[in-house]
Order: C-alpha cells, then structure tokens, then sequence
C-alpha cells in the first residue's frame, strides 16, 4: 500500500479524462471542497458514456441522469472544466505536481457561444455529428446536451473562414485562435481517460472490414440510439431495412482469442450483448431474432444474474455456446453467414443473420499509455497501468491514480466506485478551499406583498421551432397580476439574462414562472439564478414548454403554441398562491459512523480519520477483521493475513477512531448532516452524533445442505480448502484427485445470483494445490467460468498446468457419493459425451456468500434503508451510484452491498469514504422548507398520518390547550407528501406543493369549463 | 367512534334535483377520522356532484364548510348565514349530525352518509362493530368481548351449533363472538365466568323501551 502523507498542500488535483469516471472524480472532489481541474482532450465532457444508448441492468438512456451534474451551474467555485486539453508534461512529485496543459483552440468563445445552431444551418456540411459512424463535422455538438453547452470548429477543414465567422450572430467564432499553454499546481493526478476499443478490422473472418451489415458493439449502440447516424431506427447498414436476425460474438478482443487481443476478459462485454439484445426485442421489434454466441455467460456483478435469466426468460433472447470461426457473406446473397459448431454434435453449423455484433473488448489507448510512460506509471505487457493488488487506483508512483476502464475493462458501476475511490486518496493529498457559499434566498417583506408576476421565456429557437415565443410573450403579459414578460437566451447567454435581471428589479417582480424545459432539471439552476435579485425560491414556477408542448406537438405549431400558454397561464396562477418560504441553516456534524469493522470497514474509517473526520467505527463482534481472518492470500498472492494486522494496528491506534466492538446499533434517528444512532456497547446503551454512516457489514459464507457438506470429511467448501492447503502441505502432498465443484449454493432458486468470487478461488487454490503438489488431478466442474479482468490470465495458467475444466448443465448437477477412504464424483463430460467417475481425495465446493439477511433486516430497520430481494443492501443507482443509498448520508460499501474480492471491497470502502466526505465537508446543513405542517385548529387526530407516513414522522402531542393533535417534525420530515394526500380533516399541507397552488392551476387550465 | 359510509352519488344527486345553491357541511369528529364525512370527502363530493350536474346540463353552487361537531347545537348555530344563502343542506355527518341541522333549520337537509355502527378501528381503512348500545353492559363478564354486537343471533349463553372452527355461519369473515370470549376466559383463566348462567336480557334499556335520553341532573339547567 501506499504511504499516506499527513500534510495536505495547497492546490489543486488534476483529473484527466472527462468520460463517467472523470466526473465523479471531479465531482466528488468538488463537493469535498477541493479544487479541481478537469481536462478532456475532446471539446466536451461526458466520454464514451454520450455515445451508449441504453445501459444494462436498468435499461434506461443514463444520459439525463448524468446531464444535471456536468451542468454548467451545478459545480460550485471547486471545478476548473477544460476540453480539447491535454496533458504535455508533469514536473515534480506527491503533494507538488507542476503539470503543463496545452489547450487546442475551439475556434469558437464558450463564453459568447449561445448554441444556436446558426453555424450549422449555414454551412449544411457541417450540420451534424453523430460519432461511431459519420465522418467529423468541421462544425460540432456531440450530444443534444453537450457540456459545455457551446459548439467547436476543425479548422483544418474548413473551406470558407470569413463566411463562417460572419455568420455567428454573437461573433462567437475566432477563426484566428492558438493554443494555450499553461501551468497548473496539483497536489495528486487521476488518470480517468478511459480506454480504446478493439479495432477488428484485421481479423477477416469476421469480415468486419468487408461486410457493411458486421458492427462493434459501440457502433450497434449508435444505430440504437436516438441520436444517433439513423435516428434511433434500427436499420441494417448495407440496405437500410430492418434486420430480422441479428446475432453476437463474444469474446473479440479479449481473453487472448485473436491477433492483438488482450489476455485479460474486458468484463463488461457479456452484459452489454444482453441489453442490447434485449433493447432490440423490447423497443424494435420482439419480432427479431437475437442470438448470442459466448464461451462464459460473465454476469457477475450484483443481481446481474437475475439479468441475465430475464434476457433468456423473459426476453428470448437465444445464448449458443460457441465460437464461431467464420462470418461470411457468399457472393449474390444478401445475408451474413455464421459458421459453428455447439457441445453437443460434432457437425458443422451454418447459419444466416442479417447482422453481426462483434462485442469488442477494451485495450490500452496509446495517447494515455504515453502519457503513463511520461509519469513512469509502470505499466502489464498490455499497456494497462499495474497497481497494488490491495488498492486497485494506486499506480506505482505515490500521488497518481487511476480509474475506470483505463484501469482495465469494466463496467459503469465499477468504474464510478473506482472514481470515488481514486477521488477520496487524491482528495487526501490537498486542502480544502473554502469557497463563500451562495447566499440563501431570504424572505423579505417584497416577496410577500401583493403578487407581481414575472414571467421568462428561456427557450432556444432551435429547441422549439414549433413555438412562437415573442406571441407567448405577448400573451403573458395579458395574464393579470403579470407585471413584465420577456424572453431570454437560456442559461447559455449571461448578457442577455442581465437585462431579465434589470426587468425584474424595474418592475417590482416578486415571483417569477420561468417557461422552458422540465422543472426537475432547470428549477434549482433558476432559483439560484434568481436569488440575487431578491426572489424567495419558493415563489419560482416553471412551466415546461418544451417537452410538453414544443416537443410532443412538434408537427402542430396550433396546439403547441395554444399548450404553451395554457401551461404559462397555470403557473402563473399556481405561483400567485404560492407562498415565500425559508429554508434553515444549521451546523452539521462532521463525524461519521462506520458499521462493520471487517477489513472493508476498517478502510472506509481510515479514510475518513485521514481527512480529519472523526470516526465511530461499531464492530458486531469481539474482534475487528472480519470474514477475511478465515483467507490466507489473494490470487495475486496478497498477504490477507498481513493486511488485517496493519489494518487493525492503524484503526486501534489512530487518534480520530474511536473503535467499539462487542457493539451493536440500537435505535436512529435524524437526517444527514445531523444524525444520532445509538448504541448497545457489551450492553450498555450509549448515544452517538454524526454527519454521514457508512455500512460494512460484510456478508455470511454459504453453508449450503449439498454434495455431503459437513457429512463427509473429503467435502469442504473452497474457504476450507484453502486453509487445508496452507497449513497441512504433507497431506495435499498426498492427493491424486481433487474435483471443485462451482456454483454450489449460488445461481439455484434458493440464492439466485452469482457469488463472484468463487471462480477466482477456485483456480487460486488449483494453483494452490499443484504448487505443493504438480502431480495432482484437478476438475473443476462449472456452469460459467467468471474470470473477469485479469483472473482470466490466471485461468489461462490453470489450463495451462494441466487443470481440466468440465461444464456442467444446471439440469445434470454433478453428483458425490462416499467411496470408502475417498469420495466419488460422477458428472457428464460433454465433449466426450459420457459419465465420468472420479475418486476426489478432496471435493472442494464453491459456496459462495449469502447476505447476512437477519442482522441486514435488523439493521435496515433501524436505520430505514432498503434491501435488495436477496437481502445486501440496496444503493441508490445501481448504475451511477453504485454507493450511495437511497436515504442521504448513508453509504454501502464490501460485501454488505454484494459478495466481491478484497481489492474491490477495499475500493469500495474507499469510494464510500469519499462520498461520505462530500457530505462530512460542509460545515453546515440547508435545510429546505419543503416539509408538511399540521393546521392543529382542523386536526381530529385521526392517526392516519401517523400510519401512513413511511418514516414513522408523525406524533399526536398534547398541547398547550391539552389537546392531542398531530405533529410533524419539520427536521425528521422527508416532504413525501403522504400525510397531507391522506389527512381526512384537511389539517395538513406540504410546503411548497399546498393544495391551493395546485388547485389554482388547475382552475386557470379548466377555467374555461367552469365559466 | 360512529362510523358512516358515503352514499352513492345517484340517490344524493336526487335528492338535490330541485335545488341549486347547496351548503355541503362536514363534521371534524367520527366521520372524519372514519373518513366518511371530514374536509377531503367534502372537497371530493362537491368535486363529484359539480361534474355531474354539469355534464346533466344543470349549474350547480356548492359552498364546502366543515364544522368542528355536528351534533351540537352552538356548532351548528355558526352556519346560520350559509344556510340563509343556500335552497337545502347536504350534511356529511352521522344521522345525529343530519337530525341537529334539520332541527334548527327550516331548510331541506339530506343526509350524504349511511351511518353504520359504534365501532373501533382494526387497522387503516379499516373498522368493526363493537357496540350496539344496549344500555346494560355485559362485558364485565364475557372476557370484554359483546355477544350482543358480535354475535348475530345475541346470544347470551355461548355459541350456537352454527359456530365451527371459530367462524360464524353467517360467513368465514365473522369470528364467532362466543369462540372469542372463550377463548379469552381460557387466557385470563376465568373460565368459571362461562358457567354462569347469564339470565335473558332486558331489552327495555336498548330500543326496546322506546328512544333513550339521559339527564345529569347536575349538568342539565
């Protein structure tokens, strides 16, 4: 591991790449309040994500989810953004890096630029750019929501320079710009800058050179996608009709099967084949056939299992286990041909598709391998950057990290945890800078008198053509109570927004409708853009024009136009009722609370006490370690037992944590920022205080009733197997059969998914075993064999020491019976098509984990979290925050999230800590004044408020009157919403949504019917 | 608590055919917490019966009041002046509510609810009998659970022969009150309690004696 240096410097952390990983990183960094500079060598933000079109296991578009955060409001002082910068040269060491950027020139002003698309219309060729299958536009956006929101020019290849410079209506565009070069201070580095993707175009089998309708993966994901090269239609590139069998090849690029592929298994590919397979049914046509051919199913992230049995179930999507050698396209005809061979018959398969997806690994980018050179990051034969095998961001060089798929392929959930983990030990290395915090909108005497209504038109023309915004103007200030109406240029044109500034002043504005997009994605950028002028954030309405109106009725400018004021005319009358309200400013607490003082747990609260939080760090049991005191060594050959010593050594004795063991958590209340758990400590009840909490608490292994466990002395589970290999050499000296057998206890209907873990064990102690004994016979009986990432190239030398690797089909278990001094395990070898009958000195099963679903039930109860079906606890976003959960304040992290190795549960303890951070930073806490509030005058204490509030918030008090009546805690409230849908008397409203803004609205939309 | 259940709009909506401006009055007490008669139903029903005279044609003003307890004399009293302006009064109160109103006021008043029994709440959303009023209580001696609300034939002598397994048969949803009570006397180990012979009831203090009053001499003027 790395050493930690205590002093934090001044400056800033350099963050290279500004793909999914880059912004989290930059991200988390920003909301710590550490400075940060962000560089990305393309224009704009956003990576290899921009270009995806579903992701897997939610199959949502991610892109809006993603979009808010990289906006251009939404970063604090903290973030230094740069495109088309690149990294040229690092000087220095830890805590004192002087890095050189060189900045290409945009050829257009990000400032001045106001994205209106005009250079684009003039110069036709330029019109659009939809990277993976069109050639580059001189003039472009990558993606409809580009960060930052302003266009870029290749000069190169631009005919007519004047012409284009003029026909800018903000003479945005600088025709004559040069590079800058700068110099930057950073205390840490994160290399985030992704990696580059299998070109197949060599391998002529596949034809993917010769044969149009053959695509990579990413290319598949452009012909989805709605904005991509076809518009989202699915259409064969060769005849531009809709294919009726589509089919992929696994395995291209990866695990060492072709020319200039990788060793390694690029993780991500098997799950992507299967969203794409299943976005095809699912939105195209359930019509098209989708086949995929693979060696290994590899769904082994969390509940990816259950993914892929609805790929197969539920979607139809057909697996053939093979590799096919040939795609051909005979002359004449119009379909691809696959050629195969399956398990089961020795023959010759020849089957026709109207397309072919080669689902392409990932490999090192040069340019970043380079620079990695340039850092002298030491580097695998692959290019791939080598790191310790406990702390997998850590390079070779103290201060530089990495993440994500630059790290090695994975998918997106792994690469955001990677990110938040790279983040909190670059974070480590600099100070904190304060920032002074926007001011919180006040309620002044102006915003409660009588209404005057200002209403803001934001939209850009070329988001909705069909609207006529200067007549929506007009009308708006026919509305009473409209005091001044104007149109604006967006966010993207401060000039313009000053003279709205200047309006609202002039005219005595005290509550503003905003017309533009949706609510959920512009109203907290409007209410911060507006509180300088004096107006309460609760008194802004936003009326969504766009996507209600300009969008839904694209065709009909009659309708949209006459929605649009409908929908301007509601909020105004939703606004006039609404009332100015303000929100709470109190000091947060800065502890943090880690539960589970396993290995994971152990990690997250060194983390934090490094960064000066003080931490509580509650262990179940009497002793800190966890279940990774039963492990000797990692596949890499990590000293496990080593690790916890240190770890344990450190935590006792660092002076922020304070350790309690033989403890249990009792009861909890309070909200981020201000929480209070206490805490049964060897019995005695003690209260603790903090800001955030963090759960490792790990998960059980499997003890299935299977294959004589715990009956027959020759059976033992692979954790077993381990420990017998370590400690009793002389009598695995002795063995000639060992026979694993994988998937026990995982993967059945009892414990539906995949355990992860248990491929990698199982081949470490193969190697194990023929290290102590070279002669021993070892099976390994599997359904799919998970060596993801870098375990594959130790499969690889499994096979290659003589290890037999035999499938096995869930419907034809292997079985074991007692033999006497040995045990018989009889399983069906496909390939030679019989029994089999081996005599196992030892039977070594690989059980797995299960999650420790009663004392998860006990504590998800305490604390409010919810659990998966399987019972781990369930984050936020399976995709985006991989960490975080659903109740603020709260973070997941090891085994207690879902079963995984060392090296990632320690990452994820340390991207835990690093979100927790973002949290623990601020010294105090807004507390918004959207809750519910009870009229007591109407109260019946009726107690439905108190049932049905999923929170328990509230209470029938006595008051001052001795009269029982319902009281809701502003603090503990979560604003649901519940109670005052529910109340039967009437007696509560919630803040910010009462039942009088929203019927006002309503009125004003059926005023018509009424009169 | 009484409990109430809304009437179907059709008989309500006949009921105020002939008339235009509607006082629509809720009561803040039983019917609120049994969710028959309280603010929301008001606002849902005014919301109802607008739609429905609308779509008929017909104009409708509907003024929406709750009182804090219709069977009160001084509460009802406070909407003198709604009355004055409105041709007849929907009351969303128990039958004891709709009679208060009806009493002081010279206008039409209908009942917008089915008053249905004394009972308690099981969970939310739902409600029991428990009480039929009988004015000589017997609960002291049958483990706190009435034969007389809870048993459909008022048994006073435990179970018929159409008890079985611990349901009536009237249907499977109704425990039979007398494997209940048994049940109980085992828990708190008065089963003696069931030997007693409990004699036939006088019915005079329930409706048998005619409508009941009472009088608390020190109270009443």
């Amino acid at each position: 591991m790395q050493k930690k240096t205590k002093l934090q410097s001044n400056g800033s952390v350099l963050v290279v790449g500004g793909g999914l990983g880059g912004i989290r990183a930059a991200l988390d960094l920003a909301e710590a309040r550490k400075d940060v500079i962000l560089v990305d060598k393309a224009p704009c933000i956003g990576g290899l994500m921009t270009q995806l079109d579903r992701t897997f296991p939610t199959n949502n578009c991610d892109l809006c989810t993603v979009a808010p955060f990289t906006a251009k409001d939404s970063r604090g002082g903290h973030l230094d953004m740069r495109g088309l910068t690149t990294v040229t040269a690092v000087k220095g060491k830890e805590g004192n890096f002087t890095v050189s950027l060189m900045t290409a020139p945009r050829f257009v002003n990000v400032e001045k630029c106001t994205a209106c698309g005009e250079c684009q219309r003039k110069y036709p060729e330029c019109v659009s750019f939809a990277p993976g299958l069109d050639p580059r536009a001189p003039t472009c956006m990558r993606y409809p929501k580009a960060t930052p929101y302003a266009y870029v020019i290749d000069m190169a290849k631009c005919a007519d320079k004047e012409g284009l410079k003029q026909c800018c209506p903000v003479g945005a565009i600088e025709t004559d710009a040069l590079p800058k070069v700068e110099e930057a201070q950073c205390g840490s580095i994160i290399l985030a800058a992704g990696a580059a993707l299998f070109d197949p175009s060599h391998l002529d089998y596949f034809g993917y050179a010769a044969q149009p309708d053959v695509v990579t993966s990413l290319e598949y994901e452009r012909i989805l996608s709605a904005s991509g090269p076809t518009g989202g239609k699915l259409l064969r590139p060769s005849n531009g009709q809709p294919p009726k069998k589509v089919a992929w090849i696994q395995c291209v690029g990866s695990r060492g099967l072709q020319k200039g592929a990788g060793a390694y298994c690029s993780s991500a590919c098997c799950m992507f084949a299967l969203k794409e397979a299943m976005v095809t049914r699912e939105r195209f046509d359930s019509e098209i056939e989708t086949t995929i051919f693979y060696m290994d199913m590899r769904a082994f992230g969390k509940d990816y299992e259950k993914y892929l049995n609805r790929a197969k179930e539920q979607y139809g999507v057909r697996l053939v286990h093979s590799r096919p050698h040939d795609v051909l396209r005979p002359v004449g005809m119009d379909k691809l041909q696959i050629l195969y061979t399956v398990d089961e018959a020795p023959k010759h398969i020849t089957e026709e598709f109207d397309m072919v997806v080669l689902s392409t690994g990932f490999k090192m980018n040069e340019d970043v391998k380079k620079l990695a050179e340039d850092l002298a990051v030491e580097l695998y034969a692959d290019g791939f950057p080598k790191t310790d095998c406990f702390n997998a961001v850590a390079t070779s060089v103290p201060g530089v990290y990495v993440c994500g798929t630059l790290q090695g392929g994975k998918d997106i959930p792994e690469t955001m945890t990677q990110a938040s983990a790279a983040s909190c030990l670059a974070g480590a290395k600099v100070a904190v800078t304060p920032r002074p915090k926007a001011e919180l909108p006040a309620v002044t005497p102006e915003c409660a008198g009588s209404p005057r209504v200002g209403v803001l038109v934001t939209l850009c023309d070329h988001e909705s053509t069909a609207l006529d915004t200067t007549a929506l103007v007009e009308y708006a200030k026919s509305i009473p109570h409209v005091v001044c109406a104007a149109a604006f240029e967006a966010a993207c044109d401060p000039s313009s927004f000053d003279a709205v500034k200047a309006a609202i002043l002039a005219n005595g504005v005290n509550r503003v409708v905003v017309a533009g997009s949706s609510p959920r994605y512009e109203l907290e950028k409007y209410q911060a853009m507006l509180a300088p002028v004096g107006i309460n954030k609760y008194l802004i309405e936003v009326a969504n024009i766009r996507e209600q109106a300009a969008w839904v009725h694209a065709g009909e400018p009659a309708a949209a136009n006459a929605k649009a004021k409908q929908l301007v005319a509601m909020a105004v009358a939703g606004v006039m009722a609404a009332k100015p309200l303000a929100d709470h400013v109190v000091p947060a607490n800065k502890n943090a609370l880690v539960v589970g003082g396993g290995v994971t747990g152990m990690t997250a609260a060194l983390e934090l006490a490094g960064q000066g939080a003080k931490v509580c760090l509650v262990e179940k049991t009497a002793e800190l370690g966890g279940v990774a005191r039963n492990l000797v060594k990692t596949i890499e050959g990590g000293d496990v037992q080593a690790l916890i010593a240190d770890l344990v050594e450190k935590t006792t004795s660092h002076p922020n944590i304070k350790v309690f063991t033989a403890t249990e958590i009792v009861d909890h209340s309070g909200q981020v920022g201000l929480f209070r758990t206490g805490l049964s400590v060897n019995g005695a009840y003690k209260e603790i205080e903090h800001g955030a909490t963090i759960l490792a608490t790990g998960a059980t292994p499997n003890q299935p009733q299977a294959f004589l466990l715990g009956e027959n002395s020759r059976v033992c589970t692979q954790l077993d197997l381990q420990k017998v290999v370590n400690e009793q050499p002389k009598e695995v000296k002795k063995w000639k059969n060992v026979v694993m057998i994988q998937c026990v206890g995982s993967r059945d209907a009892d414990n539906p998914n995949c355990s992860r873990l248990c491929c990698q064990s199982s081949i470490k102690n193969a190697l194990a075993i023929l290290k102590e004994n070279p002669n021993a016979r070892i099976f390994v009986l599997y359904r799919d064999l998970r060596t993801y990432g870098r375990f594959e190239e130790y499969y690889q030398k499994a096979r290659e020491l003589g290890v037999i690797f035999v499938r096995y089909s869930v419907d034809n278990p292997p079985k074991v019976e007692a033999a006497g001094h040995y045990a018989n395990v009889t399983f069906t070898d496909v390939i030679m098509g019989r029994q089999v009958v081996v005599s196992a000195d030892c039977v070594g099963l690989s059980t797995g984990f299960v999650a420790s679903r009663k004392s998860n039930e006990a504590l998800a109860k305490v604390f409010g979290l919810p659990l998966t079906d399987d019972g781990y606890f369930a984050e936020m976003h399976v995709k985006l925050r991989p960490v975080d959960m659903d109740k603020a304040g709260f973070f997941v992290a090891g085994c207690a999230h879902s079963p995984k190795v060392i090296a990632e549960n320690l990452t994820q303890a340390r991207a835990a800590a690093s979100r927790a951070m973002t949290v623990l930073a601020n010294d105090t806490l807004v507390q918004e004044a959207k809750f519910a509030h009870v009229d007591r005058a109407r109260c019946a204490a009726c107690l439905v408020c108190v049932r049905a509030c999923p929170f328990d918030v509230p209470q029938i008090t006595v008051d001052d009157k001795g009269l029982g009546r319902s009281y809701i805690d502003p603090v503990k409230c979560h604003g649901c919403g519940t109670c005052a849908a529910e109340c039967p008397a009437k007696a509560i409203q919630l803040n910010q949504f009462e039942d009088v803004q929203i019927l006002s609205s309503l009125d004003q939309l059926l005023a018509k019917v009424n009169a | 608590m009484i409990t109430a259940e809304r009437k179907p709009l059709e008989e309500l909506l006949g009921y105020i055919a002939p008339y235009s401006r509607i006082l629509l009055l809720g009561c803040n007490e039983c019917v609120t917490v049994c969710a028959a008669g309280g603010r929301k139903e008001v606002g849902l029903l005014a919301s109802a019966l607008k739609m429905a005279a609308r779509k008929s044609g017909k104009e409708l003003q509907i003024v929406e009041h709750t009182l804090e307890r219709q069977c009160d004399p001084e509460y009802v009293e406070e909407v003198a002046s709604m009355v004055a302006q409105a041709d007849a009064v929907v009351s969303m109160a128990c039958g004891c509510g709709v009679q208060q109103m009806a009493m002081r006021y010279a206008k039409p008043v209908f009942p917008a609810l089915n008053t249905k029994f004394m009972g308690g709440s099981e969970r939310q959303g739902v409600w029991d009998e428990r009480c039929a009023g009988c004015g000589n209580c017997l609960l002291g001696v049958t483990g706190g659970i009435c034969p007389i609300a809870r048993c459909a034939k008022r048994l006073m002598n435990g179970p018929c022969g159409g008890s079985a397994n611990g349901v009536c048969e009237i249907t499977p949803d109704v425990p039979c009150a007398w494997h209940l009570i048994w049940e109980r006397l085992e828990e708190l180990g008065q089963t003696e309690d069931y030997l007693e012979i409990i004699p036939a009831k006088d019915w005079k203090t329930a409706q048998g004696g005619g409508p009941r009053k009472i009088i608390r001499e020190d109270l009443a003027e």
